[in-house]
């Protein structure tokens, strides 16, 4: 068992080198000032770290904003998503009714409602607000979509001792949809965290990781842009990476989790 | 078995997908070459014809299908966007800021200026609880990007005159609505966005400062093209730059009628073209001011916009950035002296709205 | 005491059960069986509360079934073990469950002293804080079947609760559910398609007919225990008893 995880690990390690080589080897290649290669990255990479950025701005800086920006859009959604598909999964006629404004709602990018919320709503609830639409449905929809997954012989376990609906839900339904419903998490922080990268390149505040790409790019410093990406990238891969970890630890009683 | 194939087709896929993509961007850098197509992609900036109005003038007038071009325009938020999209192969010519495209070519872009579309044109304008500017001290001040001209004359306030403040990026028709709402504290911009605080009154706003305050005679937008087009068609780039001349000679000549072409392409009312139009200076014979540029250049590497290492020598790199030869043949083609008129030989027929109207404008009618 | 009156009971226009009555006598171990797919389990769910009769009804003590007032328990043929509890939580749960549905606040320690005494009774001690998918199907049903019991019960309905299990642990798990009656003498209702186990486990088996049910007979064991397979008696009573359901 343990001599697989190496054998993966390394597997692993060998694909990223060479992917990393082969976008060098591109780099070298193309020679244009506009594909920065892995070394130049890098380098980029080391002067943000050290010396922040050209307003001033240290990486941290900006890394912490765009994480305070995801954290409250996500726990906003959590807060509202959560009780609003339990209670759309017990009384399906609810969901039914409002299914009309909320489906089409649903699949307009937030990246569209991004025009508007610039004019009607202002400073940090601008993010909260596009955040918050990108993390919400994927929540809300696995959560009311887990409800009638519910076993229903657990359900009768209890009904036979006398439970009401309350307690059936809170004791029963709840803890049988968890499971889903931090899946629908992991998915709604991951798209939250894409719409947050739109939502900064598209104006307002100078800091922020998808700020920080765009001023880059148009001083043409690409390498510096890249190496916002890759950082981007990184940031998402270890929310997500601990979001499964957190989900690993709640739902020991599985023997099987979902990635 | 079946895992080695499944390696690999992977492995065939990946470097198919990494061909496809370097041949796809070789291809794309190539674009068509002028003279074989009559058509000519042009860029441009939101908004921003008071600067450029040899652009929107030429082409109402019809100067520049007299030289036998059928424009194909494009619009930008702001002059690094449209450097970006003329690095990527996208536009022949364009009309850009000074600082944009001083960035674009330190950055190795192949682009040429050959003519001065406009000098100075914008302004600082804050609310009226910012009395002079040592008041910015600490404030949020709007810019409409980081490596817009705009952003560089803030610098140069910041410098010159001893403050700090905060840089505050977004699109030039946002600034206002910043600025409306208190996110901001003042802004710059190109006219007429700045004075249009001014005359809609919101939040007090009146004019801080004028570039012409704060660098006088600075270059502003310019009128660039294709480097290989300098190089190996010089008779092409002839013709636009004759379309350019005779639009800025015909604007100074008539501003009464540029003023509402200009409204009409801006989408803006004429009322506010009208009032921001003093600020705005198209120079004519429209040559590009190398000292200024020079002083731009300088401050662009100071502020680490540009890197030092792209620009050993100032002066070379200018000279072979800049070539004012096309206006000054052009002029001596034509053996006119600098005050000689041009007349359109097609007339002019307003309103013609060649773009959808944009923007929300209403400016009182004064008149 | 637990009277079944008249009950009826129709989905749609498929009538299932036929007017049943019959009654349990406290602390009786009765078994019902018949052929496969006649309504045992239905009957058993309505005697538990689950689904309404159509027509008729079950008193308890003379009163109308009511699960809130009336403890009742059921041991579902299916693993219904909740997995996100351990086997300590599992059985503690139907206490919780019932504290909460009558509004009383029982003490913490004294439900965990049921369920500890409960485990002990039922061999699984070592194993209270396992989960579910840590153990053997067989020992899933113990746990299900000593959180039944641990309620200290009124009624307890038992639906082929071994249905799922390979024959060594049926047996096994009969003799231990034996057991546990023997000690606690609670009234349980055991449904079967096994006919050994209509006669090696009740005091008394009802059969009943096909679709729609109805009460066939009702046949009385009287075989002193520990019951032996092998007594001619034994396998007398199977062959009535298979005599009444065949219907192959």
């Amino acid at each position: 068992m343990k001599q697989r995880r190496w054998q993966d690990s390394i597997l692993g390690l060998t694909v990223l080198v060479g992917f990393l080589a082969a976008w060098q080897l591109a780099a070298v290649v193309v020679r244009s000032p506009f594909l920065p290669g892995v070394t130049d990255t890098l380098g980029a990479f080391a002067d943000l770290a050290l010396h922040g950025d050209l307003d001033g701005y240290s990486l941290l800086t900006h890394v912490a904003v765009s994480l305070t920006r995801i954290a409250a859009g996500f726990g906003l959604a959590c807060l509202l998503g959560i009780p609003l598909g339990l209670l759309m999964g017990v009384y399906p006629s609810v969901y039914r009714n409002s299914r009309t404004v909320i489906e089409p709602m649903r699949f307009i990018p937030p990246m569209a409602w991004i025009p508007i919320v610039i004019v009607v709503i202002a400073g940090f609830s601008r993010y909260l607000f596009i955040i918050w639409l990108g993390a919400f449905f994927p929540i809300l929809i696995s959560t009311l979509a887990g409800v009638p997954r519910v076993n229903q012989v657990h359900l009768d376990v209890a009904r036979v001792h006398g439970a009401t609906r309350g307690y059936l839900i809170r004791r029963v339904v709840v803890p049988s949809v968890l499971p889903e419903i931090f899946a629908g998490m992991r998915v709604g922080l991951g798209v939250g965290w894409m719409c947050i990268v739109a939502a900064e390149m598209l104006g307002g505040e100078n800091i922020g990781l998808g700020r920080l790409i765009l001023k880059y790019a148009e001083l043409f410093k690409l390498d510096y842009s890249v190496a916002g990406m890759v950082l981007i990238g990184l940031l998402g891969l270890l929310l997500n990476e601990a979001f499964i970890q957190a989900e690993k630890w709640f739902f020991r009683w599985r023997w099987e989790v979902t990635v | 078995m079946s895992g080695k194939l499944n390696w690999m087709l992977v492995a065939a896929l990946t470097v198919a997908a990494l061909v496809a993509l370097s041949s796809s961007y070789l291809f794309h850098l190539m674009g068509p070459s002028p003279g074989e197509s009559k058509s000519l992609r042009v860029g441009h900036l939101v908004a921003d014809e008071l600067h450029q109005p040899g652009w929107c003038a030429a082409q109402e007038l019809g100067f520049i299908s007299e030289e036998g071009f059928e424009p194909v325009n494009s619009e930008y938020m702001n002059g690094p966007a449209e450097m970006e999209h003329f690095a990527a192969g996208e536009l022949d010519v364009a009309y850009v800021g000074a600082a944009p495209f001083l960035t674009a070519r330190a950055a190795g872009v192949d682009i040429v200026a050959v003519a001065s579309s406009n000098t100075e044109g914008s302004s600082i304008v804050a609310g009226q609880e910012i009395r002079g500017v040592p008041d910015l001290n600490g404030k949020r001040v709007g810019s409409p990007g980081i490596g817009t001209i705009q952003d560089y004359i803030l610098t140069r306030v910041e410098e010159t005159h001893g403050v700090s403040f905060t840089h505050f990026y977004a699109k030039i028709t946002d600034l206002i609505l910043y600025f409306e709402r208190g996110e901001i504290d003042a802004y710059i911009g190109w006219e007429p966005h700045p004075t249009r605080a001014v005359v809609e009154g919101i939040r007090g706003a009146h004019t801080l400062l004028t570039s012409h305050e704060i660098l006088p005679g600075h270059q502003c937008c310019v009128l660039a093209v294709r480097g290989d087009m300098v190089r190996n068609s010089p008779e092409v780039v002839a013709s636009i730059v004759r379309w350019h001349v005779k639009a800025q000679r015909w604007v100074l000549d008539h501003p009464d009628t540029a003023e509402e072409i200009i409204a009409n392409y801006s989408g803006l009312s004429v009322n506010l073209i009208r009032a921001a139009h003093p600020v705005v200076q198209h120079n004519y014979p429209p040559y590009l001011d190398l000292t200024s540029m020079r002083i731009m250049l300088e401050g662009l590497m100071a502020s680490g916009k540009i890197d030092p290492k792209d620009v050993p020598d100032l002066d070379s790199f200018l000279n072979q950035a800049v070539d004012n030869s096309f206006v000054t043949s052009l002029l001596q083609a034509q053996r006119l002296s600098p005050n000689a008129t041009f007349e359109p030989q097609v007339a002019a027929s307003l309103p013609r709205v060649a773009m959808a109207p944009r923007g929300v404008v209403s400016v009182p009618v004064s008149r | 005491m637990i009277q079944v009156e008249e009950v009826s009971k129709r989905f749609g226009d498929l009538l299932v059960l036929d007017r049943v009555s019959f009654s349990v006598g406290d602390g009786e171990f009765m078994c019902i069986c018949g052929p496969t797919g006649c309504g045992k389990t239905t009957l058993l769910k309505v005697m538990a509360g689950l689904i309404p009769a159509s027509m008729g009804g079950v008193l308890v003590d003379g009163q109308p079934l009511d699960p809130l007032r009336h403890d009742i328990s059921f041991v579902f043929q299916e693993p219904s073990c909740l997995p996100w509890k351990t086997v300590f939580g599992n059985v503690r749960f139907s206490l919780e469950t019932r504290a909460a549905a009558l509004g009383q606040s029982s003490s913490r320690g004294e439900m965990d002293e049921r369920v500890e005494r409960i485990l002990d009774l039922v061999g699984l001690k070592e194993f209270a804080h396992y989960y579910p998918h840590q153990i053997s199907a067989g020992m899933k049903q113990r746990v299900a079947i000593a959180r039944a019991f641990v309620t200290e019960p009124d009624l307890l309905l038992m639906d082929e609760p071994f249905g799922y299990l390979d024959v060594q642990t049926r047996y096994f798990l009969g003799k231990e559910t034996l057991r546990i009656w023997e000690k606690l003498r609670r009234t349980v209702v055991f449904v079967t398609h096994s006919i050994e186990e209509a006669v090696y486990l009740p005091e008394r088996t009802m059969v009943l007919t096909g679709l729609p049910a109805r009460v066939s007979a009702t046949i009385p064991v009287n075989l002193p225990r520990p019951r032996d397979y092998d007594d001619p008696r034994f396998m007398d009573l199977r062959r009535k008893i298979t005599d009444l359901i065949k219907w192959w």
